[in-house]
């Protein structure tokens, strides 16, 4: 599906990168866009970069296209554009936050939003798993409220490969994972996080990598974060992939093609706790080439 | 001679000698078993920093998150001052990370896990860390159901190291402090126990002072019975002991003067009873012959006439024999009594035995002794000694010899007297003879 209506002009289109924050992951994946727009020689954009509050929403004209960076970002233009037609006529695609933290189109409103999400797709997930670790084939994972819809899918790619889930769930109002984490791991071979900011919070992470190592469970995590902090492994979305996705989305939007519909991320990266996977007694091939052979396979799919 | 020791300091080191062994045996007790303790709990504590560090680092090891084991040792180290150094080592001797100046860049060989080893001012001690996992799940509710165990997986070695010298400082610090309080509280002891001390020396010092005084025979010496304290009974008996000596001594005394008074009235009349005829009252012979004696000599020197009278009572043999032994004593008594009356208080009169008697007159020649003899005969012949019924009379008879200075002495004085005397009884008794002069026969020869 095809969203929105690009620059029919060949005029200097002007376009709001809008971050949640400045500085950090936000401004980083803003200049890796601007990188790689610059080195593929496109048509020039006219960017203006900088929070809500830094850019001139009621001063001058509006863009022809508002990227946000990072969910707070988004919100926030959610917000603004209910009190602001002119906003609303300009088409957005959000980007850096997690499908679950994405509205529903009734609470966005009647803005024309696309989305690139940070969650890596299940397929991919799995092949990661298929390659790393092919000889773990009862995976455990802990849903929570954010990550429950994901579960059919997961549930379809891993049966695909021949693997098995063991799925616990985390209800909404529920003291802590705990529980539901004791029993998954008694029973399976490698724990697979998803993005789930109940289950998955970072008082919760620690604890729940100890609990792992305790029972020499490995965790596979979607956080290169956690990987520092004693996951084995992470497939996660790095600003190079996002910068690589929305380059893509605005050369789209600029053929006059429209925004894409949200979407998972389309490419990931691989980080591997070295240190991890020799005191599990683990042999992994390298994260750079795990992550060739997902481009490769995704490239084929 | 003076002792090397007062009153005071032997007092002083009685009560203080024995508390200052006792105090300093303690001092030494106490800080030996502190010392001990100290060492042990700081050996204690340093194996179970090391354990707890290396309990702490097992999961930052095993994810090789070497952010994570840096801030554990810094904080490890930030979290005690004695901690020089806290380090990780691989189980093959690599330094992973380290807080502080850590001493050796490889592990000692002699270091042994839960062993601490002391290298000059530092301890330091070893703790292996082991991967342990949960071997039955337990409730993450109820910690205590947990069960570990060990697959010796040896992921590292947790290395603290301690500065002893602070250790050191405060085992120096806390001997000076007790050393302090010990001398500060021996001294306060000292002081009350030289005050006290002093509240029973100085009472006795007092008490000494007057018992050497009444020693010395300073018998009114006494003890001031102000402020004597404890000892006020003592000073109390020393006073009436002093007392009982000055009434004993000033009684002795009366007793000495009334015996020695005694015996001189005894002596004087034992002497007065040996010179005394006791019928008369007269002198007896031998008083008289010292008398004479005297007279004799005195007359001699300077020449003075000296005369001398032998007198006996005629007839006394018959009044005895009519009148009794009793009229006879009476005659004689009033003989005695009548002739004195006629004498003058330097002339010498005695009984020499039976009814003789004898006067001797200084400064009298025979003329005047004749004149003194015929006038006493008269008396006596003319008185007369009143009986219960009759009154007796009675007569004596005198001889009269002048001394004279060529006579050999007083024997041959008193037989010329006698011989005037026979001569009166013999011529009728009743009379005066006068004894002839020698010269005067040498002349008529």
């Amino acid at each position: 599906m095809l969203m929105g209506i690009g620059p029919v002009s060949a005029a200097l289109s002007e376009v709001w990168l809008v971050l949640s924050a400045s500085g950090g992951i936000h401004a980083a994946t803003a200049h890796r866009l601007q990188e790689i727009w610059a080195v593929e020689d496109r048509p020039t954009l006219d960017w203006r970069i900088g929070t809500w509050a830094e850019l001139p929403l009621l001063a001058g004209p509006l863009p022809q296209l508002v990227v946000t960076l990072g969910a707070a970002a988004y919100l926030e233009g959610v917000e603004l554009s209910l009190a602001s037609p002119a906003l609303q006529r300009v088409p957005v695609l959000a980007a850096l936050l997690p499908q679950a933290g994405f509205p529903a189109p009734r609470a966005r409103g009647s803005w024309r939003s696309a989305a690139v999400f940070l969650d890596q797709p299940a397929e991919r997930i799995v092949q990661l798993l298929r390659l790393a670790l092919p000889e773990h084939s009862r995976i455990g994972v802990l849903f929570g409220p954010d990550s429950i819809a994901v579960k059919p899918a997961l549930a379809r790619a891993l049966a695909g490969r021949g693997l098995t889930l063991a799925a616990q769930t985390v209800p909404d109002g529920a003291a802590g994972p705990y529980p539901a984490l004791r029993a998954l791991l008694d029973e399976v071979d490698l724990l697979l996080a998803l993005p789930d900011k109940l289950v998955f919070s970072s008082s919760n992470m620690y604890n729940i990598l100890l609990a792992a190592y305790r029972q020499r469970v490995p965790v596979v995590s979607y956080s290169a974060a956690h990987v520092r902090a004693g996951a084995l492994m992470s497939l996660h979305t790095e600003p190079a992939d996002v910068a690589r996705q929305l380059a893509e989305a605005l050369r789209q939007w600029q053929a006059g093609r429209g925004l894409p519909s949200p979407a998972a991320a389309a490419s990931g990266s691989v980080a591997v706790n070295e240190q991890v996977a020799r005191s599990l007694g683990l042999s992994l091939p390298p994260a750079l080439e795990l992550e060739r052979a997902l481009r490769l396979k995704g490239g084929a799919s | 001679m003076k002792p090397w020791l007062g009153m005071r300091a032997r007092l002083f080191l009685a009560a203080g000698l024995p508390a200052l062994l006792a105090v300093l045996a303690l001092l030494q007790g106490f800080l030996s078993h502190h010392d001990r303790v100290l060492s042990s709990a700081l050996r204690d504590h340093a194996t179970g920093m090391a354990r707890q560090v290396a309990n702490a680092a097992e999961f930052p090891l095993f994810a090789g998150n070497l952010a994570t084991l840096q801030s554990l040792v810094e904080g490890g180290r930030m979290s005690d001052p004695h901690v020089v150094a806290m380090s990780v080592w691989t189980p093959d001797g690599r330094l992973l990370v380290a807080a502080g100046p850590v001493m050796e860049t490889r592990l000692q060989a002699g270091l042994e896990p839960g062993r601490p080893v002391q290298t000059g001012q530092r301890l330091a001690v070893l703790a292996e860390v082991r991967a342990t996992v949960l071997e039955d799940s337990g409730s993450f509710d109820d910690i205590s159901q947990v069960q570990w165990a060990d697959r010796r997986g040896l992921l590292g070695y947790a290395v603290v190291e301690f500065d002893l010298s602070l250790f050191q400082r405060q085992r120096q610090e806390l001997f000076e402090w007790t050393l302090f309080v010990t001398v500060a509280v021996l001294l306060l002891a000292g002081l009350l126990s030289m005050a006290i001390a002093s509240s029973v020396t100085r009472p006795l010092g007092r008490i000494a002072t007057t018992v050497a005084r009444l020693r010395d025979g300073v018998l009114s010496a006494r003890v001031d019975l102000r402020n004597n304290g404890v000892l006020s009974p003592l000073a109390q008996g020393i006073n009436a002991m002093a007392v009982r000596l000055a009434e004993n001594e000033a009684q002795l005394q009366q007793r000495v003067l009334q015996a020695t008074e005694q015996l001189r009235q005894q002596k004087e009349a034992a002497e007065r009873l040996a010179r005394t005829d006791p019928l008369t009252g007269l002198l007896n012979r031998r008083a008289f012959t010292d008398l004479a004696e005297r007279e004799i000599q005195r007359a001699r020197r300077f020449g003075h006439p000296l005369a001398l009278l032998a007198i006996d009572l005629d007839r006394f043999k018959s009044i005895n024999d009519n009148h009794g032994h009793a009229v006879g004593d009476a005659v004689l008594e009033h003989f005695a009594r009548v002739a004195s009356a006629q004498l003058r208080s330097l002339d010498v009169m005695a009984r020499l035995g039976g009814e003789e008697f004898v006067i001797m007159l200084p400064g009298t020649d025979s003329q005047g002794a004749f004149h003194v003899a015929e006038r006493m005969r008269q008396t006596i012949a003319e008185s007369a000694l009143q009986l219960e019924v009759v009154a007796l009379r009675y007569s004596a008879s005198f001889g009269v010899a002048a001394f004279e200075p060529c006579q050999p002495g007083l024997d041959r004085w008193l037989e010329r007297a006698d011989a005037a005397l026979y001569e009166a009884k013999a011529k009728g008794r009743n009379r005066v003879e006068l004894a002839p002069a020698r010269s005067e026969p040498d002349r008529q020869l």
